[in-house]
Order: structure tokens, then sequence, then C-alpha cells
């Protein structure tokens, strides 16, 4: 009803169950691609059977152990990834859950960027929700399933592409722009380590001949580790002081991993982290000295292996890695992935995978020559070809999950699923309309019965609603334009305010909505009696709230046809969000256009 | 109420007003911005004392609810009377007259205009009207009488008038109107920020960016004039802002704020409107001393005979208490109301603190120099619903 508050909730059965269903379908599809990709090799293989000797030439040397550990532990990482994203709350948690309070602290211009960005997902939120899962699982798929070769490192390409879109989109550049910026939390955004990861498998494999690569990696992260221990200890950020009373405000990682404990998770991870609450709020300040000086120590055993890589010290420095980087992971970070609509498990694993990349890189480099091809031998060619279809399958799933978003970004009509979601399918009748004599906004006497021969869309608004009846309003109109027939459709109101609701009132709304200028648009009132009468016949209840409450009726809209037969009765409330109104206008007019159709 | 037994503070505020003076003195056209006006008020006729007070979860403005508190001649007790029918999330305006009583609805969200609620039963009927803008959001921004009708609006951009609040509605002058109407006397940028309807005619109040300017006007002349207002010396830099202007019988009562912020002060000016004394430019005004008024009004009150009562301090705070009892032209302290008091109203001589903790009211009375609580109310507060 008008003026009870409303919206829907992340768990709404109509979106889930539709989700559902195109994660099944969708499944099947890939299921189908992964068979045709099997039957094609077993065909190549039939038909084109190696002879031994033949001198194709085939790599024998072996991937670059610091790519092989990017490349499968990435893959890896994006499967879950999308994995995570098939969880039931994304398609309508997702934005509203996730990016927008990312975004909430960052700057305006991030706000209104990430929102533009988000507005494909908004509209269209089902198929955006199942295109992120298998472009996501494409991605990881065609990671491992391609080891080396141009598919390969299209698909170091593809992970760094789509990880920048999920950067800057999804995680609003990672909130460097936003203030209260540490490592700790996850800066500089878990899907930028994925992106370096990506160039990185991207980049051609001579890159990875010699230290070279494993030096870059470790300088660069080497220099990070030693800015963000510099901004950890940085006074006046928040990051010294804990919580010396249960009313003080808590100092900010304290108040993070209150945070996180609060989200729906396994016992053992929920009290693990109301523990390290405890100990962040009692003592704020040792902890920071530790991040401070763990932090600043990585840092300097990154930079001096890359400056001389030394055995001994490349060890130390990777198990301190680990310890700090699985502490801050399972105590500051809970793990990342746990709520209903977590993305990733945040920023500790990449940052592993991408550490010890750089020192594999240094102690077990590729040789600056390539080795000669061998001759091809059978089991050789076998498995390549195995690989090239293999990959090939995991375009194709790719492509699955990039259809349907492509699709959706094209079409400007927002998805009538989100209206259907908020007020229930409509319902398709035909019964006759009950019918009524009220009074214009100008005085004149309209009948229901003098209007057959067009379409009529009869709802009921309060003239003086302060917020669903002006949206419904302009949702009428942005119909009416839809539909662009205003000869042959009529677009009535009737008064749902039984104190306010004179002609003049009816007036003062026409012109506040800008509908005094439609030659289509009634706006009807009547005597007490005579309004109580219509609600009755159309089921709208109308109740005066009291305390300064607006009144409260049914939001209801009905799809009259020419001959005077309801043809569709459908919920009105507009929602909370813009989406869910232009979902309304989505589906009104698609019924208004199926009454009109001969 | 003992009015002598208070302590006169009016000496020690004109001295501060002088010190401040000695030491500040910005041009013509700078200083502080105009004072913003507290909504929160209440106003008395010869047959009740009326209060409109924010209600509910305040410190969310889609829950913010404001009720319409009634208090009848003669009676202890006062009465929910909040007109339905409309959100009033936005606020409400409280134009009281023997005659009758408009209550106005201020626009919020995307309700543009304000339906008003018109009662001749103190509350028990309302009958429904409206005015096609926006009342500003001030406490007189209504203003009726048996002799017609003001309404402030868009922001006091804009007046308007009727020979009855029923309407219809027409323009009577606009604020960029006035201010070339009374050049040479500039406020400076303006807005309306009150009406009023005595028996001499109509009457807005301004609020004026020029320094000592006070922007109060009659509509009583062939053009609207600005009625000669002298403050203190020592308040001549400062911008001026009518808070309240009421009709009290013989006169106008206007409540003036000069300055805004730490460095503000609170002045009574009185119009005098006896047939005798009247001259339709140049009526005699009388100006009180000046209060000190470091902290933000909360809300403010107009007493039949012309008594008014300043609520300061902070939102949700205990607050201070000023009084300038009719006839007077000092200002009495009077102890700190009970926490959460939004307005004191001035009944004759009774003062009561209405002290609002979300759908409760305490109603505060003044006796013997202590408050003591005389009345609660709950108020059936639906939340959600008001948007």
């Amino acid at each position: 009803m008008t003026g009870m508050g409303h919206g829907l909730s992340t768990n709404n059965p109509l979106v889930l169950a539709a989700f559902h269903s195109a994660l099944r379908w969708q499944g099947l599809l890939v299921g189908l691609l992964c068979l045709l990709a099997f039957g094609a090799w077993l065909a190549a293989r039939a038909l084109r059977a190696p002879v031994e000797g033949t001198p194709a030439a085939v790599d024998t040397d072996e991937e670059p152990a610091g790519r092989r550990l990017l490349r499968v532990g990435f893959g890896l990482v994006w499967i879950l990834d999308g994995l995570l994203q098939a969880q039931p709350a994304m398609p309508l948690g997702m934005p509203a859950q996730v990016v927008q309070p990312a975004a909430a602290a960052s700057p305006l211009w991030v706000q209104h960027l990430v929102n533009d960005g988000l507005a494909v997902w908004l509209r269209h939120p089902v198929p955006a929700a199942v295109s992120a899962v298998w472009i996501q699982v494409g991605i990881g798929l065609l990671l491992l399933l391609a080891p080396r070769g141009t598919a390969s490192r299209l698909a170091g390409l593809a992970a760094a592409g789509w990880g920048l879109v999920v950067w800057a989109f999804g995680e609003a550049f990672g909130g460097i722009f936003a203030p209260g910026l540490s490592w700790m939390f996850g800066a500089p955004g878990a899907v930028l380590i994925y992106v370096v990861a990506g160039f990185a498998v991207a980049a051609p494999e001579r890159a990875w001949a010699g230290q070279r690569a494993g030096r870059v990696i470790l300088g660069g992260t080497g220099a990070f580790f030693v800015a963000m221990a510099v901004l950890q200890a940085w006074p006046g950020r928040g990051f010294w002081q804990g919580q010396p009373t249960a009313t003080a405000t808590p100092g900010a990682v304290t108040a993070m991993v209150q945070s996180m404990s609060q989200v729906a998770q396994p016992s053992a991870t929920a009290s693990t982290a109301s523990w390290f609450a405890t100990v962040s709020a009692n003592h704020g300040w040792a902890v920071n000295l530790v991040a401070v000086l763990a932090l600043g120590l990585l840092g300097a055993g990154l930079i001096a292996s890359a400056v001389r890589y030394r055995p001994r010290l490349a060890q130390a420095t990777m198990s301190v890695a680990v310890v700090v980087c699985l502490a801050d992971w399972l105590l500051v970070q809970d793990l990342g992935f746990f709520g209903g609509v977590g993305t990733d498990p945040n920023s500790m694993v990449p940052w592993l995978l991408l550490i010890g990349a750089g020192f594999l890189a240094c102690a077990r480099p590729a040789p600056a020559e390539a080795a000669a091809p061998a001759p091809a031998t059978l089991r050789a060619l076998t498995v390549r070809r195995l690989g090239v279809v293999a990959a090939a399958g995991a375009v194709g799933v790719l492509l699955v999950g990039v259809a349907p978003m492509a699709l959706a970004s094209v079409n400007g009509h927002t998805d009538s699923l989100l209206t259907e979601a908020l007020n229930g399918s409509p319902d398709v009748t035909r019964f006759p309309a009950p019918t009524f004599t009220l009074t214009d906004q100008q005085g004149r006497t309209v009948s229901l019965a003098g209007l057959r021969g067009h379409t009529v869309v009869l709802t009921f608004l309060d003239p003086v609603c302060t917020t669903d009846c002006p949206t419904i309003a302009q949702n009428m109109r942005q119909v009416d334009q839809a539909v662009g027939q205003p000869s042959r459709t009529v677009f009535v109101a009737v008064a749902a305010n039984p104190i306010y609701h004179d002609q003049a009132v009816l007036r003062a709304f026409d012109a506040q909505e800008g509908l005094n200028t439609l030659s289509n648009w009634l706006f009807l009132t009547g005597s007490p009696a005579q309004l109580s009468r219509v609600w009755a016949h159309y089921g709208i209840e109308v109740e005066t709230v009291g305390a300064g409450g607006m009144v409260a009726h049914t939001d209801n809209a009905y799809v009259i046809d020419s001959s005077g037969q309801v043809r569709y009765q459908v919920g009105t409330d507009p929602g909370t969000t813009s989406t869910t109104a232009e979902s309304f206008v989505t589906l009104l007019t698609q019924q208004v256009r199926s009454v009109l159709a001969p | 109420m003992r009015w002598g037994a208070r302590a006169v503070i009016s000496a020690v505020a004109v001295t501060a007003v002088a010190g401040c003076a000695s030491t500040t003195s910005p041009g013509a056209g700078s200083g502080p911005p105009p004072a913003a006006v507290a909504l929160a008020a209440s106003v008395q006729t010869a047959t009740a004392t009326w209060a409109a007070v924010a209600m509910g979860h305040l410190a969310d403005p889609t829950n913010t609810y404001w009720e319409v508190f009634v208090r009848r001649a003669g009676a202890a007790r006062w009465s929910l009377v909040t007109p339905t029918g409309v959100a009033d999330v936005g606020g409400l305006v409280v134009a009281a007259s023997p005659g009758g009583t408009a209550v106005g609805f201020l626009p919020s969200a995307k309700l543009t205009f304000s339906p008003l609620a018109l009662t001749a039963t103190l509350g028990a009927r309302y009958a429904p009207a409206l005015i096609t803008a926006g009342l500003a959001s001030t406490p007189d921004a209504l203003a009726v009488a048996t002799s017609g009708a003001l309404a402030v609006v868009d922001g006091g951009a804009r007046v308007l008038s009727a020979r009855t609040a029923a309407g219809p509605w027409g323009a009577a002058t606009t604020a960029a109107a006035l201010d070339r109407v009374i050049a040479g006397q500039a406020c400076g940028q303006t807005t309306v920020t009150a009406a009023a309807l005595t028996r001499a005619g109509g009457f807005l109040g301004l609020a004026c960016t020029r320094p000592g300017v006070v922007g109060l006007v009659t509509l009583a002349t062939s053009t609207p004039t600005l009625v000669p207002v002298t403050l203190p010396r020592a308040l001549a830099h400062l911008p001026v802002t009518v808070l309240r202007a009421v009709a009290v019988g013989g006169e106008l009562v206007a409540l003036l704020q000069a300055g805004s912020g730490p460095g503000a002060y609170d002045v009574v000016a009185r119009v005098l409107l006896d047939p005798g004394q009247v001259s339709a430019a140049h009526p005699p005004v009388t100006v009180s001393a000046a209060v000190p008024s470091p902290q933000p009004v909360l809300g403010t009150s107009v007493g039949a005979g012309g008594t008014v009562a300043l609520l300061t301090g902070q939102a949700g705070g205990p607050g201070h208490v000023a009084v300038q009892p009719a006839g007077s032209t000092t200002w009495q302290a009077e102890p700190a109301p009970p926490a959460g008091t939004a307005v004191v109203t001035v009944t004759g001589d009774t003062l009561d603190a209405l002290a609002v903790n979300q759908a409760d009211l305490a109603v505060s009375r003044l006796r013997d120099g202590v408050w003591g609580v005389v009345q609660r109310l709950t108020v059936p507060i639906s939340y959600g619903s008001g948007h």
C-alpha cells in the first residue's frame, strides 16, 4: 500500500526462481558446449592421427614456474569468484549491499561512475548476475586449460580486462579514493591484483626469461608494502586507537573487525572475528604497531630480494608473507566471502600468489633462449589438441556469460521481472469492469461506460501523496508516451483520499506532475460515498492514518479493453528505486499494447 | 508565574552587545548570514493556545512527524489535534485567529504544494483547502484573520493572499518586488519569513542581509513600506531576521534575531496599532533590550497578551528559556526546561514546556520557579507512513 514503506528484499522468491532457472539453462548450455568440445577433439583425433616423426613443432620447454603459479592460482580464484556469484542474494544484493556501500565513502564522481556502470545490473539483475557467474568461471577455465601460446595470453588479457571492469564498477576502484585506505582491509582492491596477474600471464613468455619478471613483481610489491606501512602508521587516521570504552568510537581496525564479525558465517570464524575485535579494541595501538612493522619488514624483504635474489632471504620473506597475509585474511578480512554477497576471498590469497610467483620467477627462471622444438610425438600432439579444444570450450563458457550481458546492455527497457517481484505477477483476466460515474478535474461528468471504444488504464491516486502517487502518475505518462496512441487510450485516476479529493486539489496535483497538458488524462473525484463505492468495486482499501501519516491505499491498476472488459490487474507500487518504477512502465506498456493489438 | 522574581538579564545583554560592537564593525553588506528560523512554535488566541512540534524519530526526516496540540482557554490539559489526510513530515505551521485556525502542511518529498486544514472547532473537525504553492518553512508563513489570509510560499520568495484561507489564493507580492519598492532602505537579498494580519492591515517580516536593517514591512500603505525599527546601536552591524510576526490585540509583536550563530541576539519589536496612534507608514514602535542567543533558537511562542518566550539550545539538550512579558522591554531568564523540550508555550501568565521523546510528549509547567510534569501524552505515530 502507498504510505506503508516497501522495497524488494534480496531473497525475493520470484527473482530467485528466475536466477536459478537462468543458471540451470545456461549450465545446460555450458554442459553441451563441453560435450561438443569433447566430440570435436575425438573427431580431430580420429581424422588426423599424427604420423610418427612428422616434423611438427612442439614446445618441449616447461612453462616458467612463476607464470604457471599465477595462471593456475588465479584460474582457481576466478572459478571460486564465479561460483560465489551464483549465491542467491547476488541479483538484487550485489548493487545495494556490495557495490554502492563500497562507493559510498568515495568522492561523488566515483559514485556517479559506479552508478552509471551499475545501470545494466540494476535494470536486468538476473541476466547480469548469471553473466557474472559464467564470465568468471570461463576466465578461470581458460586460464587453467590454456597453458601456453596465444590462447593462454588471451586468457590473461581477458582476466585483466574483466578484472578492470570489476575493480572500477564492482569495487569502486578498491576504495583508493576513499578515506581509511588500508592494506589490512584489502586496498587497493583484490581484483586489481587479479588484473596485474592477468597482464603478467598475457605478457610474452620471453618476458619471463631470466629473473627480470620476478624482480619487477617483487620490487613493485615491496614498494607498495612500504607505502602501505607508512599509510598505516600515519597518525590521525584512526588506526592507532582501539575502543577503550563500549560507548567510545571504535578505531578503524576495531570497527572493521566488528562489522565483519556481524556477517552471517560459520561459528568458528565468527568467534575468531569476535575475539580479534576484542583484542583490537583493548590493544588497538599494539595491533597497529604489529601491522606497521610486518608491512615494513615484508616490503623491505621484497625490495631486497628484487635488488639481489638470495634464497635464504627469499625463504624468510615468503614465510613472513604467508604468516602476515593468512593472519590478516583470517582475523581482519574474515576470509572475505561470507554473508551471502561475498564476491571474492579478498586480497590476501591474491597477494600470496603474486609474491610467490615473483619468488618462483627469481628462483627458477626460464632460460633466456627457448629450447628447439622437438619432433612431435603422438602423445605431445594429443595433449596439445586436447588443450586447444579445452580452451575453445572455455571460450564458449565465457561467451555464454558475455552474451546475456551484452544483450542486457543494449536493452534500454528495465526488466519487468522487478515490478512482478514487488507487486506479484499481474492477473490476466476477462471480466466486465465495474461501472461508475464521477467528475473529472475540470468538473465534467465522466462515466466509464462513456469511455467504451478506448483502452482504459485505470488507477487510484492520492492527490496529496508525497511519494508513490506522483511516481505512479509519471509512470502512466511514460506508458502513454511508449504506447504512442493517445487517441485510443485513456489514462484514468480516481482520487484515493477521503479528505483531500476536490477538483482544486486534483488540478494542483496535475500541475505538479505536468499532467495538465495530456489530452487523454482524467483525474476523477466525487462525493466520499461515490468514491467509497468505486474503491470497493475495484478492491481498493483506503485508510486514513493519524498523527501525521499519509493516507494508505492499495496500489493497483486495471487495463480495460475497448469493450469494457478488465484484461489485466496489476500492482502499481513503484518500490523504492527508479528501476522498479521503470520496470512497471515496461510491464504496463506491454499489457496496453497487447490489449490494443487487433 | 512570578515575573518580578526572575532575574533581569537585559542590562547584561546590552552590555555584552556593546562589547561586541566595539570590536566588530564589518562593512555594509557583509557579516554573518541571516539566522535560520525554527519551525517549532506556539501561539495563543483568546480561545486557545496552539503548538506545533516535531516528534518521532527526529534523526530520520522521513519518520519525523509534526504534531499539533491545543490547550483550550481555561483548560489545564493539552489535546492532540493534528489534522489527517496528508503526510506532515515536511512540517506544519499553525495560523490561529479568534475566528478560526488554519494548519498548513509544508511540502515534502514530491509534494510541492501545501494542503491546508481549517478549523473553527479548535481541531475537533477540519475542512480541507489548499495553496497551490509550497508554504515557506517558518512558523508564521501563514496568517489568517477575518479580514483575509496571507501565505509566504516558495521558500520566502513570494506572498499570496486570499479573502479567506479557503481560497482562492492570488499573488500579493514577491520578495524581489519588496526589495524594489523599498529601495533606498533596501535590506539586501530578501526572503519573506513571516506574515501577519492586524487590524491595521498586513505586515511581512523579512530576512535581510544588509546589516542593521529590520525587514518589517507594512502592506497598509499604497506601496509596501519598511516600518522604521531602530535597533540598539550595538546591533547595527548584524543582519536581522524576523523570526515571528504575530498580531496581538492592539499591536504587532515581532521577534527579531540579529546575527546568527554564537554572536546572535534576540530583540522584540512591538508595533503599536491603536487606531488613535497609527500612521500606516510610521507606526510607533517599541524595541526591547537584546538578549544574547549564542545557541540556536529551537522554539518560539507568542502569548495572547504579547508575552514572548524563546527557547534556545541544542536539540535534545536542556535548553535555555528567556521570556519577555507583555508590556515589558526586558528579558527574564527562566529555569532550564526539561531535556527534549521542543517549545515553551505561553498561556496567559503560565509557561508550559513541551518535551518530546519520540512518540511521547511530557508537558511541564513552571510553578514557583520549578518545572513540574503536569501531563503525559503518547502520540499514535505510525512509523513508515510519512513517505
